[in-house]
């Protein structure tokens, strides 16, 4: 979106400088043709001038010339010489102003003109010895030839026509500067109203970037917020999982610890009984003594472990004296109350134990129960005496 | 504000770790002592507002403890943390004007801390 802008706003400003340039550069054209324009405006007038001038002097010469003629006055004389020298040095300067290249049609009939001059001149010179001579026949003669040449309406009618030419390209050139001031308006108030226009767009341009850019960011500062409180929400959620978490440890490291201690603490109680305490199975297999039957045995957990009870006890029967025959009936009946579940209390029986260790002892058996179902048995042996 | 003061005492270190930690994590201030005399010094030079016990301790009895601590401090709420002992329920009626509260060692944490929070004076 940044570059789409900056390429466009690119693109405007440099249509914006072509504009301004070709004004510019339109206004100098105009300048230009403006004054050159003026120096020939100038120019012409002074031709005119010059045209008129010549006129006037061919006037004058033929007026004080019919004068001269009449009276011989010297002083007609003297303004005849004049008007002609100011006819014959205005149409001088009007040859030379009349370019023979750029106005060729001009300065032909300017020539032509001049030499129409220099002939009434002449004929004024014939005029003017005539009466000085005072020949009369010669004057009436000449003022006669005078008067019926057409020389002096050949001359105005020349003079008119290089003039009306004049004027009319005085009349062109200002329509013509007119239109061209015309055309320099419109070209630069266009131009102005091109770059206005430009402007505005470029404005319009920068507003509407501007304004993307603001919900660009309004956009972005809401999802950074969303975003926020998502990391604040798992970060609790995180917290509070990472704080059961260690409850639970903790907790757990606990219960070990108590059921260790408990453990602990029961096995003790069962180890400092100093009577034989003998853990049977259902089936009368030994899992478990206390150290009082292996001090009394000889023999080591491992050797008695999953071993019969009968290693280690022999009921005698009632009295003490032991019932030697039978034994295995005897052992039976410890077998029976255990699947029976009841408790034999305080029987005659023989501890044993390594290398024909006995010692009389009184034995109890108490089945061992678990949610009503018997599971095994513990057997008691108090030592009464050693054999 | 000031967190309450709670004294701990058994003679196994594991136990007193963990349940010093624990506590501690719960915004109590804890000392954890190892036996009578240290807890009874301890009482002596400042009154605990709630004691943990265990029954069994290293260098004396812990009924004869308690009984003094109730002596020096006897609105100090104390709590029965043991494992040798009967029924809960029979322990807190026998021992009701000794003891506060009797909880089994195999007690879950959670459940330590509230009757802790239970007994200890509203702040």
């Amino acid at each position: 979106m940044k570059d789409a802008t900056l390429k466009r706003l690119a693109y405007v400003f440099l249509f914006i400088s072509a504009v301004l340039i070709a004004i510019a550069l339109l206004a100098v054209r105009n300048i230009r043709l403006t004054a050159e324009a003026s120096d020939w405006v100038n120019h012409t007038h002074s031709l005119i001038d010059r045209i008129d001038n010549t006129r006037s002097g061919l006037l004058r010469s033929e007026a004080c010339l019919r004068a001269y003629a009449a009276t011989g006055e010297s002083g007609d004389l003297l303004t005849l010489n004049r008007a002609l020298g100011a006819m014959r040095s205005e149409l001088e300067l009007a040859l030379l102003m009349a370019d023979e290249h750029s106005e060729p049609e001009l300065h032909a009939r300017l020539q032509e003109i001049d030499s129409l001059s220099e002939s009434h001149t002449e004929v004024a010179r014939k005029i003017v010895t005539a009466r000085q001579a005072k020949t009369l026949p010669t004057l009436r003669h000449e003022l006669d030839s005078f008067a019926r040449s057409d020389t002096l309406g050949q001359i105005e009618q020349g003079l008119a026509y290089v003039k009306s030419e004049l004027l009319t390209r005085l009349t062109e050139r200002d329509t013509q500067l007119y239109l061209q001031v015309q055309s320099t308006r419109w070209s630069i108030w266009s131009g102005v109203v091109l770059d206005l226009l430009l402007l505005g767009a470029a404005g319009w341009l920068i507003r509407d970037d501007l304004a993307n850019r603001r919900r660009a960011a309004t956009a972005l500062e809401e999802a950074n917020a969303q975003l926020e409180v998502k990391v604040q929400e798992r970060t609790a959620e995180l917290q509070a999982a990472n704080q059961q978490l260690s409850l639970d440890n903790l907790e757990r490291q606990w219960a070990n610890q108590a059921l260790e201690h408990q453990l602990h603490y029961n096995h003790r109680i069962v180890e400092c009984i100093s009577d034989l305490v003998i853990v049977l199975t259902k089936a009368g297999h030994i899992t478990r003594v206390n150290t009082a039957v292996l001090r009394f045995s000889g023999w080591d957990a491992a050797e008695l472990v999953k071993e019969p009870f009968d290693k280690l006890v022999r009921l005698t029967g009632t009295g003490e004296t032991p019932s030697a025959p039978s034994p295995d009936a005897l052992n039976k009946r410890i077998a029976d109350a255990m699947k029976d579940g009841r408790d034999l209390v305080d029987q005659a029986g023989l501890a044993l134990g390594s290398e024909g260790r006995e010692a009389h002892a009184r034995v109890s058996l108490y089945p061992l129960r678990d949610q009503n179902k018997i599971i095994g048995g513990i057997l008691t042996l108090r030592l009464t005496a050693h054999s | 504000m000031k967190p309450q003061y709670l004294l701990l005492i058994d003679d196994e270190a594991p136990i007193r770790d963990l349940l010093s930690h624990f506590l501690k994590t719960n915004g109590y201030r804890v000392h954890a002592a190892s036996g009578v005399h240290e807890a009874l010094r301890e009482v002596r030079k400042e009154a605990p507002d709630l004691v943990i016990s265990d029954l069994q301790l290293d260098d004396g009895d812990g009924f004869e403890m308690i009984k003094e601590i109730k002596t020096l401090c006897p609105t100090t709420p104390v709590i029965l943390l043991t494992g040798v002992l009967f029924d809960g329920e029979v322990v807190d009626k026998t021992l009701k004007d000794l003891i506060d509260r009797y909880l089994e060692k195999t007690t879950p944490l959670t459940k330590i801390a509230e009757t802790v929070k239970e007994l200890l004076p509203a702040t």
